[in-house]
């Protein structure tokens, strides 16, 4: 149903993301059958594709070619999806999107291989993009990332963390790439500069709001939905946003603290999950998804009145409202 | 420029490598980058005998050096159960780097190069994963593919900047580095994935002689073929020379007593 949705949002483009998906297919072909099928079974699995979407809307602030702008948008998708690969290797996940990963299919050496190849071939596809600006920004995005995630590392299963802390790992670890695709949009496509920074703002608010609704939804939504235990993120010692605003109470310190002991049953694991549910911190967390998504919209308020605008503002208003 | 320079030069360039990537955690956790001497030599010998050299160059250099940081990174993952903090961090440590190098290049607005590096990594990578594809080859072939997987990166960088007549000393040289490297695991009686993979490859294939005999033979051969290549070379300093035949503890008796074994 959600997906249906999504879908609806797309439709304008529907051409243009029908070609970007072949040309996903195209960039990950590779003469090792196993990197190929290792590759196609992670593409298949599916996935919003919405690096590639905001990187064509913003492409419509400036002068559109769709040849052009997918050797943007079909290296952004191929990042994130290298990302994916390893990240399933640090956080020994078993199954995304109700497939078994490639690290669970294989092993994690040929994960770390498929993810080194769809990234080099992300670097081999933008380099048809001539403009050194374009690279200075997606290379400086990619090294932040990494370093977000060596912050989320450090910091797991550390309670003790202020909201700062949070909000940092976050931009890092998603809105990032989401602000470098609605900026790298603009940039190749010769938007001029007031305007690719409004899409960068607005990227980046989009980006923390969304990453705001993952977190909540890996706790109010069902095992089935995730395709993973409810309460993930907090079993793996990754310390979210709902967590953060309940580690202070004494209602809930206890056993937040035995949840990351790694010793909790199923049966614990779930009572928490539905206490949690059952708490202020949800309707808190979507509070302040809902203050970035306003300023999102507030960024694009200043551009000019386009089918592109109304899409991203739709997109985003489905981000910030999304229940799966 | 005599070998105590090299060694210093080598030096001075592996520490300036290091203030590149240097990340606290990484280090702590994930150790430091795999920075092999032999390597950053091949990478530097173009300056190293007297080629021009210029800032870009060495900024190019260091990139490069900073990918096979990378890959040797995702080489240390264990196949099963990384799942320690010391792993999950040399995954990171790997994409960092992997970062670094494209951002260092897109400093120099170097498009080609990233170009031409990241279709080599794509080769690498999948030159890798054949050891886990059950691919059965040839001798010949699996030599040409460890042979990529070693030097590619290098040769690339040297092909950019118009270096290519070093080819022939990267490819040799870093060969017999890793059939030093698989002997030596032998020797220890450990195997590794590429041996696995010529054990299955020898019945298919029919090889001459088993696989180990083959690897010795191969070793020897291309240490004498070195040897060969560095004594009638017109391109090599002294120096330089000098320093390959250390590194690789090439002795002229050595390549006599293996033509007697022959």
């Amino acid at each position: 149903m959600e997906k249906m949705k999504l879908k609806m949002l797309y439709s304008d483009m529907r051409s243009d993301l029908d070609l970007i998906e072949k040309e996903l297919e195209i960039a990950v072909n590779s003469s090792s059958d196993l990197l190929n099928e290792a590759s196609l079974h992670l593409l298949h699995a599916g996935g919003k594709r919405i690096r590639p979407v905001f990187v064509l809307l913003a492409a419509k602030f400036g002068h559109y070619q769709i040849e052009l702008i997918k050797h943007v948008a079909v290296p952004l998708e191929l990042i994130h999806m290298a990302s994916l690969v390893h990240d399933d290797v640090i956080d020994d996940s078993e199954m995304r999107r109700g497939q078994p990963t490639v690290k669970a299919q294989w092993n994690n050496r040929v994960a770390m291989y498929t993810g080194d190849f769809i990234f080099a071939r992300a670097l081999e596809y933008i380099t048809n993009i001539q403009n050194p600006k374009a690279h200075q920004i997606l290379s400086y995005t990619m090294v932040e990332i990494c370093v977000g995630e060596i912050i989320q590392i450090e910091d797991k299963f550390k309670l003790d963390q202020r909201l700062q802390d949070y909000f940092r790992r976050i931009k890092r670890k998603t809105a990032l790439l989401i602000a470098s695709s609605c900026q790298l949009g603009a940039v190749v496509s010769g938007a001029d500069e007031k305007t690719a920074n409004h899409l960068k703002r607005f990227g980046y608010y989009v980006g923390m709001s969304f990453q705001i609704i993952d977190d909540i939804l890996d706790i109010t939504s069902t095992d089935k939905e995730l395709g993973k235990p409810a309460g993930s993120d907090l079993i793996q010692g990754n310390i979210t946003l709902p967590i953060l605003f309940l580690k202070d109470s004494p209602e809930f310190r206890a056993d937040l603290e035995y949840a990351l002991t790694g010793n909790m049953t199923e049966d614990e694991r779930l009572a928490l999950v539905k206490r949690i549910r059952e708490s202020d911190a949800i309707e808190k967390s979507k509070a302040i998804s809902n203050r970035y998504l306003q300023k999102a919209l507030k960024e694009i308020d200043a551009l000019p009145a386009s089918l592109a605008k109304k899409s991203l503002r739709d997109i985003a208003l489905y981000m910030g409202k999304r229940k799966f | 420029m005599n070998e105590q320079f090299i060694q210093q030069t080598i030096e001075q360039f592996r520490s300036k490598i290091l203030m590149s990537v240097r990340h606290r955690t990484l280090r702590i956790h994930a150790g430091e980058p795999d920075l092999r001497e032999d390597r950053l030599f091949f990478l530097l010998l173009p300056y190293l005998n007297g080629e021009h050299w210029n800032d870009e160059h060495e900024q190019s250099a260091i990139s490069v050096a900073v990918i096979y940081s990378a890959l040797a990174a995702h080489d240390q993952i264990k196949e099963l159960n990384a799942s320690s903090k010391s792993q999950q961090l040399t995954v990171l440590a790997g994409d960092y780097y992997s970062g670094l190098y494209y951002q260092m290049l897109a400093r120099l607005s170097n498009i080609d190069l990233i170009r031409s590096l990241s279709n080599g990594i794509i080769d690498i990578s999948e030159k890798k994963a054949s050891v886990y594809d059950n691919v059965k080859q040839s001798f010949e072939k699996w030599m040409e593919t460890i042979q990529t997987i070693e030097s590619l990166s290098i040769e690339q960088f040297h092909e950019h900047f118009e270096f290519v007549g070093y080819h022939s000393f990267v490819r040799r040289g870093l060969l017999i580095r890793r059939l030093e490297n698989e002997l030596e695991l032998v020797k220890l009686g450990k195997s590794s994935r590429f041996q696995e993979s010529l054990a299955e490859s020898e019945n298919e294939y029919d090889f001459s002689h088993p696989w180990l005999v083959l690897l010795n033979r191969e070793l020897a051969n291309e240490k004498i073929k070195m040897m060969e290549d560095i004594s009638q070379s017109h391109l090599l300093s002294h120096a330089v020379r000098q320093f390959l035949v250390d590194l690789y503890n090439l002795r002229l008796n050595e390549q006599v007593s293996v033509m007697r074994e022959r």
